[in-house]
């Protein structure tokens, strides 16, 4: 399956890197890579508020496929939501919708940055798989 | 003073260096003060050795409980110079104080269409207990005009002629920039204009003397957590006259005289606001803290952290594009931002080099807006953090900007 290929992907460059910084780099450098969010969508309705940083999750279908663009005011909250879009962006809405998400643990970034509110990584988890659940029901 | 502050720092068992927590700078001592090891000891002492409840039970042990717990009140009384220990409230914290007053005074003293000013620099804590009562009880809450520095405005306090203002809350010493208020003096005017004073000294009690009587506000309070001693106590001086008339804020065992099923009369000060059993053990603690601060004294205290801050304000200024918002005089805490950095991201990388800071708006939203600003990074000194650690900090600092700028 698609989503576990790309879990797969960065587990495998996670396990090439030595410290702590360069997790981070790397997690810096994939919110680099997103493409910038038009202002008018870092609106309230995209907004997942997290305890210090913002980030806006717009989704998209086409095809029976969801595409994410995202952004935040926060570098490491940027990449977090962009390793989030790297994995999910363009699966199937169902997959998407009923996937459990392993990487977080297998690459140890729980114990960097705790799932906690102040990055908003566990809503932003969380609002992803909500979001494909309500397409499909409609 | 670096031989003075490295045996000060055996005092305290979390910096054991035995432990795997060698590496840890803890620079977040507004949020909470380490403990030195007779704070732990004494905690687990009571229950390990005399465990029992207090005020109640007539044998030995619970008498050594009870006359342990009610040193502390004596301790206290004496270290913030109240008339009397009825004037000591003992809470769970500066939140629970703030709340006790926020029902108990505003329902006997201020009437429907009160107003009560509050300035957008106090915390969180100093400003929803207030909202809660005025939505409750029909009062106003009004904007409290500060100067440039986040300070109360004097001028404005002694221009008031708003009858209908009857209290006033605010903070000692700001938790944001650290900045202290002029209080013997706002407290003043306020008496000239009949305006009841309520202080929240949570930032202060560690760090300034504070002698009541003296500064003449009625009501002033602090966290124990704060000032070495365990968390979940707190302290809410107010004055006896005023707490005589106030009624209860909670109910139940050790606040009542006599209960019958309809009817019940209250115990006397300062017991009729303590409802259920106390944090015994906790306040044991505080005890042994404030003994332990006196021992040290506060002028050794200010001298160190002084020395400290100095130091931190010198090499934080070789930073480029730092912007600050508090100053270095007289204040533990220094708050500042990275222009182009967000404050999350280098707490992040700071975390991850074992430093520990607060950032985001701690817990004070409106003073954050203020400053224009979302967000801070906040060192918070104390008497026992050393000079190595500063320059240590200031090491991982850069190293977080680098990876920040690359």
């Amino acid at each position: 399956m698609i989503l576990k290929k790309r879990e797969q992907d960065i587990i495998d460059d996670f396990n090439l890197f030595q410290d702590w910084s360069e997790k981070y780099e790397y997690i810096i450098n994939l919110g680099k890579e997103l493409s910038p969010l038009k202002k008018d969508l870092k609106c309230s309705a995209n907004l997942i508020r997290g305890c210090q940083s913002n980030v806006w999750l717009v989704p998209k279908i086409k095809d029976g496929k969801i595409f994410f663009s995202a952004d935040s005011d926060a570098l490491i909250t940027k990449g977090l939501v962009a390793l989030l879009v790297k994995i999910f962006s363009g699966a199937n809405l169902k997959d998407v919708a009923l996937f459990d998400i392993t990487v977080i643990k297998a690459v140890g970034l729980d114990k960097h940055l705790s799932m906690n509110r102040s990055n908003g990584l566990g809503k932003m988890i969380e609002q992803i798989k909500k979001i494909s659940l309500n397409y499909l029901k409609e | 003073m670096t031989q003075i502050s490295s045996k000060i720092r055996k005092d305290f068992p979390f910096f054991d260096t035995n432990k795997n927590r060698a590496n840890i700078i803890y620079f977040d001592n507004a949020a909470t003060t380490q403990k030195p090891r007779v704070v732990i000891n004494a905690v687990s002492d009571f229950y390990s050795s005399y465990n029992s409840n207090v005020h109640r039970g007539g044998y030995l042990l619970a008498n050594r409980a009870t006359e342990m717990f009610e040193l502390t009140r004596e301790l206290i009384q004496k270290y913030i110079n109240s008339k009397s220990k009825e004037e000591i409230i003992f809470t769970s914290g500066t939140t629970q104080s703030v709340n006790l007053v926020a029902h108990s005074f505003i329902k006997k003293f201020l009437k429907k269409g009160d107003t009560i000013l509050v300035s957008k620099m106090e915390h969180h804590s100093n400003i929803v207990p207030w909202q809660l009562a005025c939505k409750q009880y029909g009062l106003k809450i009004k904007e409290l005009a500060l100067k440039i520095d986040g300070t109360i405005n004097l001028n404005f306090l002694k221009k008031i002629k708003n009858t209908s203002i009857k209290l006033i809350v605010f903070q000692h010493v700001s938790n944001v920039t650290g900045a202290e208020n002029n209080i013997k003096e706002i407290i003043n005017v306020c008496k000239k204009h009949n305006i009841y004073t309520f202080i929240d000294g949570a930032q202060a009690i560690a760090h300034k003397k504070i002698d009541v009587q003296s500064i003449n506000c009625d009501f002033y309070c602090f966290s124990g957590h704060k000032c070495l001693g365990p968390t979940g106590t707190g302290i809410l001086f107010g004055k006896k006259e005023l707490l005589e008339i106030m009624p209860p804020y909670m109910g139940g065992g050790e606040m009542i005289d006599s209960v019958n099923l309809q009817n019940s009369s209250w115990n006397k000060l300062p017991y009729k606001f303590e409802a259920g059993t106390p944090n015994i053990a906790g306040f044991i603690g505080l005890g042994k803290a404030f003994l332990y601060l006196k021992k040290i004294g506060l002028h050794k205290i200010n001298a160190l952290e002084q020395e400290l801050i100095n130091t931190l304000y010198k090499e934080l200024k070789k930073i480029e594009n730092i912007v600050f918002y508090s100053s270095a005089q007289g204040s533990t805490i220094c708050t500042f931002n990275i222009k182009g950095i967000h404050s999350y991201d280098l707490g992040a990388l700071l975390n991850e080099q074992g430093v520990c800071v607060r950032t985001g708006h701690l817990c004070a939203q409106p003073a954050t807006k203020l400053f224009k600003t979302n967000s801070f990074i906040r060192i918070s000194l104390s008497f026992y953090n050393t000079q190595e650690e500063i320059f240590q900090f200031i090491t991982c600092l850069n190293k977080s900007i680098k990876i920040l700028l690359k």
